[in-house]
């Protein structure tokens, strides 16, 4: 059970003991039989798949633009071009491509950090724990988009402005994990086995990362997809509102600031992106859904 | 009671120092505010630049300018502008302004939320509950500036289409002001419409999600089949006992998303083109005006921090098994 690669049926050393299928088969199992998580699973690979790969085949350029004109959606250009004539399934992709690996960065950064965060102020209890939840409550206090204009205002320009963005927004999202994985050692530390680890020596950071930290694993999981979805939309809006990713790059949701003005005129340079956060979004959010139905085991039936 | 909302109150002012403090050495850090001064072509003379830092304080260390900044505060001032702008009489008609599209969209985004929470939860796992649930996650996971544009878009259309305004599309009100008392309020509403619209539908969906999980939780509970058991209708139990009990927690929950629905005011603003806090936070933060950006933050954290203390007063008044102590 502690060890999510585990395959064999024997009691692990915690006491813990394993069930006859292998838990992450179990979890497979269950996510697969939730058919719309598994469609949104295959959407999202293909989208992944079609902005990395995709992107580096289509024989237009994002930053280099072609003699056409405004031209709507076409065999040539599938997404139509824009006033200055720039491809726009080049720039979606890009955009994608981006949007995608700031929000990849932020689940990362955010599900690491406030999964560490969390665990110690549960396992630790006490003054500790008030000290660390009040800090992490204190993020939740401001309007995330509000700091994170101050905070990437400068550094959205620069090369390397993607990177430092998605730091501002897990700087931003990880109160959401810690809160969440504090909420649930303090449920596991009162369990045998980790009283079994403590006399048996185990120190503080080995029992948060061999015993508390693989237990709450899918919570962490779950709250880590869900936070994908939500830097998505958080990048996007930052775009938007002039303060994320910057021209000479491009982010979906700049190129939504970019065409708004389009939207009657030209109104393909205004729905693809659009409809592309959408349905990035919309598909993480489903896997999240399937995933929390996976790992629920103490419910017996499952949603379909 | 008293006693436990006054200490509650006193605990509350910590969190409100510590966040204003550590915002303020952010925002300080985040830029020099001189830095389009000093661009300038052809240069400014030193004298100048000096008489200006001066003015924005910067002649000073971090901590005193904070304490200046802080107890100036409580005198009615709130710092000096880069753009020379008296912060205090700019902020709160803004304040107004986005308070009232917040709240607005509170409203009707928990009238969404209860209603479609309820239905969900009574006919789960109908044609309708899949319905709802599919609804709410496509807007949870619509961007809502693109909402917004859409909106925008379609109300363009049908005002074209019938020759008249029915909604308006730009502002927060019209400029000049209609005169009178019920056209100025016919005039509000009218601008107030679509950018409720956009935040009560892009904010609803996890609180409808949250009411259906404890709706269907309380109707397994003992006393609710109990009240069903000795012949109470249907009806009066799911408004009387069920839905009381799911209430409470919703309250704290929807506290917690405050923060949250102020960031989306701020994009909803910048679509419909408002003069609200959104444009002024924007223009602040790009003209790095510190004093701005900083009265910005300290109001609305202390708003939020303000709704969630009452929410959890509430919760201890709505849930008689809270513990005052």
């Amino acid at each position: 059970m502690v060890d999510l690669g585990q395959t064999t049926a024997v009691p692990s050393a915690d006491g813990e003991v394993s069930v006859a299928t292998p838990r992450w088969r179990l979890v497979v199992g269950r996510f697969l039989r939730h058919r719309l998580a598994t469609a949104s699973l295959v959407v999202f690979v293909l989208l992944v798949l079609l902005a990395f790969v995709g992107g580096a085949l289509w024989h237009y350029q994002y930053d280099v633009f072609t003699p056409d004109n405004s031209h709507p959606p076409s065999a040539k250009h599938p997404f139509g071009t824009d006033a200055t004539g720039y491809d726009l399934l080049a720039q979606v992709l890009r955009g994608t491509q981006r949007s995608i690996e700031i929000a990849l960065f932020v689940a990362a950064v955010s599900g690491v950090f406030g999964s560490v965060w969390g665990a110690v102020a549960g396992l630790h209890g006490g003054k500790v724990d008030t000290l660390m939840m009040r800090i992490a409550d204190l993020v939740l206090i401001f309007p995330a988009i509000a700091v994170a204009a101050v905070l990437a205002n400068n550094v959205g320009a620069t090369d390397q402005g993607w990177l430092l963005i998605g730091l501002v927004l897990a700087a931003l999202t990880w109160p959401y994990v810690a809160r969440l994985v504090r909420g649930l050692v303090l449920s596991l530390r009162e369990r045998e086995f980790i009283a079994a680890a403590r006399t048996f020596g185990a120190g503080s950071w080995r029992i948060i990362f061999r015993h508390v930290l693989p237990n709450a694993m899918g919570t962490i999981i779950v709250a880590v997809t869900i936070i994908v979805a939500v830097a998505i939309l958080a990048e996007t809006a930052l775009s938007f509102i002039g303060f994320g990713v910057r021209p000479p790059d491009t982010s979906l949701g700049l190129l939504v600031s970019q065409n708004q003005t389009a939207v009657s005129t030209r109104p393909w340079l205004f729905y693809f992106p659009g409809l592309f956060i959408v349905v990035i979004a919309l598909s993480i959010n489903f896997i999240g859904d399937g995933l929390r139905d996976a790992f629920d085991n103490t419910r017996s039936r499952s949603r379909r | 009671m008293v006693a436990y909302v006054l200490r509650r109150l006193l605990h509350t002012i910590p969190i409100v120092l510590v966040g204003s403090f550590i915002t303020f050495v952010m925002v300080s850090a985040s830029g020099d505010p001189l830095g389009d001064l000093k661009a300038k072509q052809p240069p400014v003379s030193q004298a100048i630049l000096d008489a200006e830092a001066h003015r924005m304080r910067l002649d000073q260390p971090v901590l005193e300018r904070y304490w200046h900044w802080l107890t100036g505060i409580l005198s009615g001032d709130w710092g000096p502008s880069v753009k020379k702008i008296d912060i205090g009489a700019e902020i709160w008609p803004r304040l107004l302004v986005s308070v009232r599209l917040v709240v607005l969209a509170v409203l009707l985004a928990l009238l969404l939320a209860l209603v479609i929470g309820v239905v969900s939860a009574v006919k789960r796992y109908s044609a309708v509950d899949y319905l709802f649930t599919f609804v709410g996650f496509l807007l949870l996971s619509m961007p809502a500036f693109w909402f917004a544009i859409l909106l925008k878009q379609q109300a363009i259309n049908v005002n074209q289409a019938t020759g008249t305004t029915l909604v308006y599309t730009v502002g927060d009100a019209s400029i000049p002001p209609p005169t009178g008392f019920w056209p100025t309020v016919l005039d509000v509403l009218g601008h107030i419409v679509l950018p409720t619209i956009v935040l009560a539908m892009t904010s609803f969906a996890p609180w409808s999600r949250f009411v259906r999980s404890s709706m269907i939780e309380v109707q397994q509970s003992d006393y609710v089949r109990l009240a069903r058991a000795k012949g109470l209708k249907r009806r009066t139990v799911l408004v009387r006992h069920a839905l009381r009990t799911a209430l409470v927690p919703l309250t704290t929950v929807v506290a917690l998303d405050l923060a949250v629905l102020f960031s989306g005011a701020v994009i909803t603003e910048t679509v419909f083109q408002w003069r609200g806090m959104g444009s002024f936070l924007l223009t602040s933060v790009r003209d790095k005006d510190i004093y701005a950006v900083m009265a910005w933050l300290l109001l609305v954290s202390v708003i939020v921090v303000f709704f969630n203390l009452v929410a959890d007063l509430l919760y201890a008044v709505l849930d008689r098994r809270i513990r005052l102590g």
